[in-house]
């Protein structure tokens, strides 16, 4: 096992930036997860560590080990593919057999591997069948069988889960992490789906652009998401995020449109020490709104639109000027469309974005995350100057 | 205090530098270059070198008794459109040409919707009329010919039986019949070319559409004019252009038949491309530029066909994915294979 | 009492009743007449329209001399004889035609272009289906654009090329020039079958410790077995078949292919029509048999093309 260290990494497609000077160490028996939306550059940045693609600067190293001009082939890695890419015409056990023999181990010693493997994914039976005989969970388990035979330093997973159904999903997600725990092994895990990332990982980066918009654990990048982009994409249903003007007279507020969303001082400070807006973004998470018929102070007028319960908690839409917004009730509470309601957030819990460059605006006291250990391109660089975010050892990243 | 200025970019928008060095790129690809080498040989000899060998000869002079070639321009593209039989092989080739095309579309059309349902004896029926299409076109010539013998042929000999005739039709030694008679022959070797294509692109289209089309009240004819039509037209113009540049290409059913005759009847543009250049005194140059001629009348053709087929198939088919473009097709040609 | 209970939770009135007949008639009249009537019909028609010249083809080869040349003419010969097929061997009922040279001839052609073909396109269309390397689409634009330019045109320079190489009347030589039309034929086809193969597969087998071209070898090659066993087939019957390239590039009888000497056969002997059609029907038979054996392969690499573009 081994950590990875990508350090400054380009890859560019003729005049095409696809990865964008990304730095990212995922220590040894790390559980990574690259996130972000198609074209984010993620999976291009899995296949440059892979060795699949050539890397246009910068270096990948495992294990201590510049590894950038080695062939896949002796990085020592094992990869997973969202469309499990079993050899076709080979049985299940030639698929596991495969890295071994070309590896050339004896074949004795492949037979153990093959079957000690076979046994640990519970797929003995399958051994000789073909891969097309399978259903989608069994070619999933092969796949991984496959990678785990040969016990690399590192695994490489590109949405290994996406192929699955929802049911099948959720219990692959448990015995990957649980495959994780009891090899200890070193993951860079894939995935668009930001469920999977914030389930599985110890650490998530989210990538957007070619970029890590923020590498950190997934509470943190849950509570305090570096910019407007992480925030827009960790958590779902997403963040509430509205375009305003900063109100720095009197109590302090947002406004949008002819709402004031009331901002508490500590964060208009930040942005007066940042220099910040006055165009900003103002974000709240559902269950950080709370919900009532009365007006309460630091309310918000608005319309419900539509109401969906999900069991366990209930979903309000509401209108609020020309903006939706989604905010959660518990189930009892029965809302009906067009009733009139006051939206009123948790001002501890509230996120501002400076309008122009999405960075998020933090005061000292309630931004526990730690500063990113991902360079952000030249994002970063303005970050960094900031006077924010001081390196706090933080655990739990609530506040 | 720094102020931050920089705009967040889109996550989806990555950012362009500038050009990457081509011979940069393509001393790092050396590798690639290896697996396409031999082909690039060969390709070389036999289609690059014959290609620019046929430009250069169609703008010199050449005697067919040897001696000093010289440039003359497009004094032999000149010399080729005034000969005095020009017009009717034009005349020819387009009557050839687009009959041919729309008689194989609509019989192999007719035939695939046939065979698109879950008919009995599907595979019996598809193999039976895919048979001609694979035949040699020397071999159908013959048996066609035969077909077709002024004295003996079968087809005559059958109508007389039948009292529907009272002599022998001379088919293709007829100056009003042998156009006609060559097209059946053609068109019985193209349409199951015609049909496979169109029959695969039958089974291409998402059933849901003709469930959506049944319950908006389409009957039979609506859902083909609605559904079907639109969702193979690009299809149909696939194989149209497939079935065009094949026929105006077809030499083989036209000369072993007739030789172009009788008096240039059936002397289609290549046929007379080869009378040109292998028949009587060799006009090797009157040949070049004729086939220049036919290459570009072709390339313009193709090109604005495969516009238009794009832009089809943008506005009209449910897209599946984004495949390469559709001069791309024009791999699988229909006359090769005979 | 009965029929109110029949109605019961139906809307169901004397124009409803109507509609539920005609349509249950119409339903019936369509499916007769249109499913099986016109349907079958039609593919009977088109069926023989397709194999009336095969059937001919056969009746006249077991023919006297005398019997095809009967009026009017008989499907089913009085005095059946397989005499005609006597050219094969006999040299001289062909009239100094060494048939049996000729099947040879072609089989050596045919097999050589197929060979050929086959191992040059298998590399090039792998590349052009997953490199990307500069240069990569105008080669491919002009490998496709060759089927524009008439094969008839490409005799001349074929022609002196050959005769400058001194490759007439020479296997070799007529090989190279089948590659004219069926390397880029089968380069295309070959292409659409790699690009049909996931490229994670590659990317698992170079993990796995395959170079890249060992993984081209040893998982993708494999699995493209169909696609080039179609693609020889396709190689084989347009060489099998051809007929302008072999006449003009020929001159030696000896060298002669099938369709060559089917050709100067009937010119040399105008009236035997039932050996011609013996010979005919031979020729045609190891094409039909490698289509009716093959024939999912070979449709499919017919339409791939055309349906994905």
């Amino acid at each position: 096992m081994a950590e990875v260290v990508l350090t400054d990494v380009v890859k560019t497609y003729g005049t095409v930036i696809a990865v964008d000077n990304v730095s990212l160490t995922v220590e040894d028996g790390e559980f990574v997860t690259l996130v972000g939306p198609s074209g984010c550059g993620k999976t291009t940045t899995l296949n440059l560590i892979a060795g699949l693609l050539d890397i246009t600067s910068g270096t990948i190293a495992i294990g201590g080990r510049v590894i950038n001009d080695l062939d896949p082939k002796d990085r020592d890695i094992a990869m997973v593919f969202q469309n499990y890419a079993l050899y076709p015409h080979k049985s299940v056990y030639e698929n596991l057999a495969f890295p071994l023999k070309m590896r050339g181990e004896k074949k004795d010693e492949i037979e153990r591997k093959v079957r000690a493997a076979a046994d640990s994914l519970g797929i003995k039976e399958l051994l000789d069948r073909r891969p097309r005989e399978l259903s989608g969970g069994q070619q999933q388990r092969v796949a991984l069988g496959r990678a785990v035979v040969r016990n690399p330093q590192v695994f490489l997973m590109d949405e290994p889960l996406s192929n699955l159904d929802a049911k099948l999903r959720v219990q692959t997600r448990a015995e990957i992490k649980r495959l994780h725990r009891d090899l200890n092994a070193t993951v860079v895990y894939v995935t668009h789906d930001q469920l999977e990332a914030m389930t599985m990982s110890d650490r998530v980066a989210v990538m957007g652009g070619g970029t890590v918009h923020q590498y950190g654990t997934p509470l943190e990048v849950f509570d305090t998401p570096a910019d407007l982009f992480v925030a827009s994409f960790i958590g779902s249903p997403a963040m509430n995020i509205l375009r305003g003007t900063l109100q720095q007279d009197g109590a302090a507020s947002v406004r949008v449109g002819s709402s004031r969303w009331p901002l508490p001082q500590r964060l208009s400070t930040a942005a007066k020490a940042m220099n910040a807006g006055p165009d900003v973004a103002y974000g709240v998470r559902h269950r950080d709104l709370s919900v009532s018929r009365t007006e309460m102070p630091d309310s918000v007028h608005g319309i419900v639109y539509a109401v969906e319960p999900t069991g366990d908690i209930t979903f309000v839409h509401a209108r609020v000027g020309s903006d939706a917004i989604v905010a959660s009730v518990e189930p009892d509470v029965d809302l009906a469309p067009d009733e009139d309601v006051w939206l009123a957030p948790n001002l501890d819990r509230i996120h501002i974005f400076d309008g122009v460059t999405g960075l998020a605006i933090r005061d000292k006291i309630t931004s526990p995350g730690q500063a990113p250990r991902a360079s952000f391109a030249s994002e970063a660089m303005a970050f960094e100057d900031l006077p924010v975010a001081p390196e706090v050892p933080s655990v739990t990243g609530r506040e | 205090m720094a102020t931050a200025t920089r705009t967040l970019r889109k996550p989806d928008a990555p950012r362009a530098v500038g050009s990457a060095n081509v011979f940069k790129e393509m001393w790092n690809r050396r590798g690639d270059y290896m697996y396409v080498l031999p082909a690039l040989i060969v390709m070389g000899i036999v289609i690059f070198y014959p290609l620019i060998q046929v430009i250069w000869l169609s703008v010199h002079f050449t005697s067919p008794y040897g001696g000093p070639q010289r440039f003359v321009g497009l004094d032999n593209y000149k010399e080729a459109v005034q000969d005095e039989h020009f017009p009717i092989v034009i005349k020819n080739t387009i009557i050839w040409t687009s009959v041919s095309t729309v008689l194989a579309l609509v019989l192999g059309l007719a035939a695939a919707i046939l065979l698109a349902r879950p008919i009995r004896f599907r595979g019996f029926f598809r193999s039976v009329l895919f048979i001609p299409y694979v035949i040699g076109q020397v071999t159908a010539a013959f048996v066609w010919k035969w077909i077709f013998h002024a004295d003996f042929g079968v087809i005559s000999g059958l109508l007389v039986q039948m009292g529907i005739i009272d002599k022998p039709i001379k088919f293709i030694d007829s100056t009003s019949l042998v156009l006609p008679s060559l097209i059946v022959v053609n068109v019985w070797k193209e349409f199951p070319f015609a049909m496979i294509m169109l029959l695969a692109g039958l089974q291409a289209i998402p059933e849901q559409l003709y469930n959506a089309a049944k319950i908006d009240g389409a009957g039979r004819w609506r859902r083909f004019t609605d559904v079907t039509v639109p969702q193979l037209m690009p299809v149909i113009t696939v194989a149209s252009i497939l079935l065009i540049i094949a026929n105006v290409n077809a030499f083989t059913i036209v000369w072993v038949l007739t030789g172009g005759g009788p008096a240039y009847r059936s002397q289609i543009f290549i046929t007379h491309v080869y009378s040109q250049a292998f028949v009587g005194s060799p006009h090797f140059e009157l040949a070049s530029a004729l086939g220049v001629m036919v290459f570009f009348a072709l390339m313009i053709f193709a090109v604005f066909y495969v516009r238009l087929l794009t832009r089809q198939s943008r506005s009209n088919r449910v897209i599946q994915d984004e495949g390469e473009g559709g001069l791309m097709v024009i791999g699988s040609e229909p006359g090769n294979i005979g | 009492m009965a029929v109110a209970t029949k109605l019961q939770g139906t809307t169901a009135d004397a124009s409803h009743e109507d509609l539920v007949a005609r349509t249950r008639r119409r339903r019936r009249i369509e499916s007769i007449l249109i499913d099986k009537v016109l349907a079958y019909g039609f593919l009977i028609v088109m069926s023989i329209f397709a194999l009336f010249p095969f059937a001919w083809m056969f009746s006249t080869s077991i023919k006297t001399p005398q019997e095809a040349f009967v009026i009017p003419p008989r499907w089913i010969p009085h005095h059946i004889t397989f005499s005609a097929y006597r050219v094969f061997w006999d040299t001289h009922a062909a009239n100094n035609n060494n048939i049996a040279r000729y099947f040879l001839n072609s089989t050596i052609v045919s097999i050589g272009t197929m060979i050929l073909s086959v191992l040059i396109a298998v590399p090039a269309a792998y590349a052009f289906a997953r490199f990307i390397f500069p240069g990569k689409n105008p080669f491919f634009y002009i490998i496709l654009g060759r089927n524009m330019f008439p094969l008839v045109v490409f005799l001349v320079p074929l022609f002196q090329l050959m005769a400058t190489l001194k490759l007439q009347n020479n296997y070799f030589g007529l090989v190279l020039a089948y590659l004219t039309f069926s390397l880029p034929l089968a380069i295309w086809l070959l292409k659409g079958f790699f690009d049909n193969i996931p490229v994670e597969l590659e990317k698992a087998a170079r993990i796995d410790g395959c170079t890249r071209f060992g993984a081209f070898l040893r998982v993708i090659l494999p699995l493209t077995t169909p696609g080039i066993v179609a693609t020889a087939i396709y190689s084989f019957i347009g060489a099998w078949n051809e007929y302008i390239f072999a006449t003009t590039l020929t001159s030696d009888p000896k060298l002669r292919t099938l369709p060559v000497g089917q050709a100067f056969f009937l010119n040399e002997n105008s009236s035997q029509w039932a050996e011609l059609m013996a010979v005919s029907l031979v020729i045609s038979i190891p094409v039909v048999a490698f289509f009716l054996l093959l024939q999912r392969y070979f449709i499919r690499a017919l339409t791939e093309g055309a349906v994905k573009g």
